[in-house]
């Protein structure tokens, strides 16, 4: 059904537009509606534009605005030529303005679900390191992990370091599903890996570069 | 009581058992087994500081284990 209104000019446009804007970018809403037009003017003075200079629709602002919105499937439109399709109607947009709430709203609680997954990897953190050692690890995202032979660091973020008698080494390891874990999960598993079995941890990871700690930049492991 | 903290996506899921109860003890051992199939890693782990170690077996006097998914190079 056609979506009534009966202002003039340039806040007929406005008014007409803003149930689209608030779904999409204002300016593509004309270009779409104009959709194989050969010429068509964008912003506040589209309006204007659209309703004067036509050879083939006499009729006034107040009136062209409702053929336009009439029940008519199309609206012939001589001067720029061709025939273009209503936009949505108000049921339509509705619906539309619906789903997007309903998307935002699962993305809110996918974040907060994120984030009650990597608060309690924090708490499972702290029973192996300790209350001191877990401010350390907040402020900096850094946790440093001795092995049997070796030290490491290990960042929130994934980077690897090990740390030999003199020279530093890169490593990528991690856990197969890093990205659809908590952080501090991939922490925690790397962490107990290098201390319990260090052999088998550096059997696992890759040598992304090695040199003097001078040398290398900030490791980078995707 | 024994703890067994398994990672996941939605942070870790545990499971407690009293060594003194067979068929607490035997649920635990089942889903230790489950995810040791899976490829999952487990680590005995003591109090803080402590390193741990890693288990193949599931042990109901180990008190506390955590179970990771499996570790690779990149």
């Amino acid at each position: 059904m056609a979506y009534y209104d009966t202002t003039s000019g340039t806040a007929t446009w406005q008014t007409w537009t803003s149930p689209v804007f608030y779904y999409r970018d204002c300016s593509s809403a004309w270009p779409e509606w104009t959709a194989g037009a050969t010429s068509a003017t964008t912003g506040n003075g589209t309006w204007q534009v659209w309703a004067s200079d036509t050879t083939t629709v006499t009729v006034s602002v107040d009136t062209t605005w409702g053929t336009w919105a009439s029940d008519d499937e199309f609206v012939e439109i001589s001067r720029i030529g061709g025939q273009l399709p209503r936009s949505q109607t108000h049921a339509e947009l509705e619906a539309e303005r619906k789903r997007r709430k309903e998307a935002e709203k699962k993305a809110e609680e996918a974040v907060a679900a994120q984030e009650q997954a990597e608060k309690k990897a924090k708490d499972l953190l702290e029973d192996l390191i300790g209350e001191d050692q877990l401010k350390v690890y907040e402020q900096t995202g850094r946790l440093l992990v001795h092995g049997r032979k070796y030290d490491y660091l290990l960042t929130k973020s994934g980077d690897v370091r090990r740390f030999e008698k003199d020279k530093v080494v890169d490593l990528c390891i991690h856990l197969v599903d890093k990205f659809k874990m908590p952080e501090t999960d991939n922490v925690i598993s790397l962490k107990l890996l290098a201390e319990a079995n260090e052999e088998g941890f550096n059997k696992l990871a890759n040598t992304i570069r090695s040199g003097s700690a001078e040398e290398l930049p900030e490791a980078a492991c995707a | 009581m024994g703890e067994l903290s398994i990672l996941g996506t939605k942070g870790d899921t545990k499971v407690i058992w009293d060594p003194e109860n067979e068929d607490e003890v035997e649920a635990a051992e089942e889903q230790f087994d489950t995810l040791i199939d899976k490829g999952f890693l487990a680590f005995e782990v003591k109090k803080a500081g402590r390193k741990g170690k890693q288990i193949k077996e599931f042990d109901p006097d180990a008190g506390k284990i955590i179970m990771t998914p499996a570790v690779k190079g990149g």
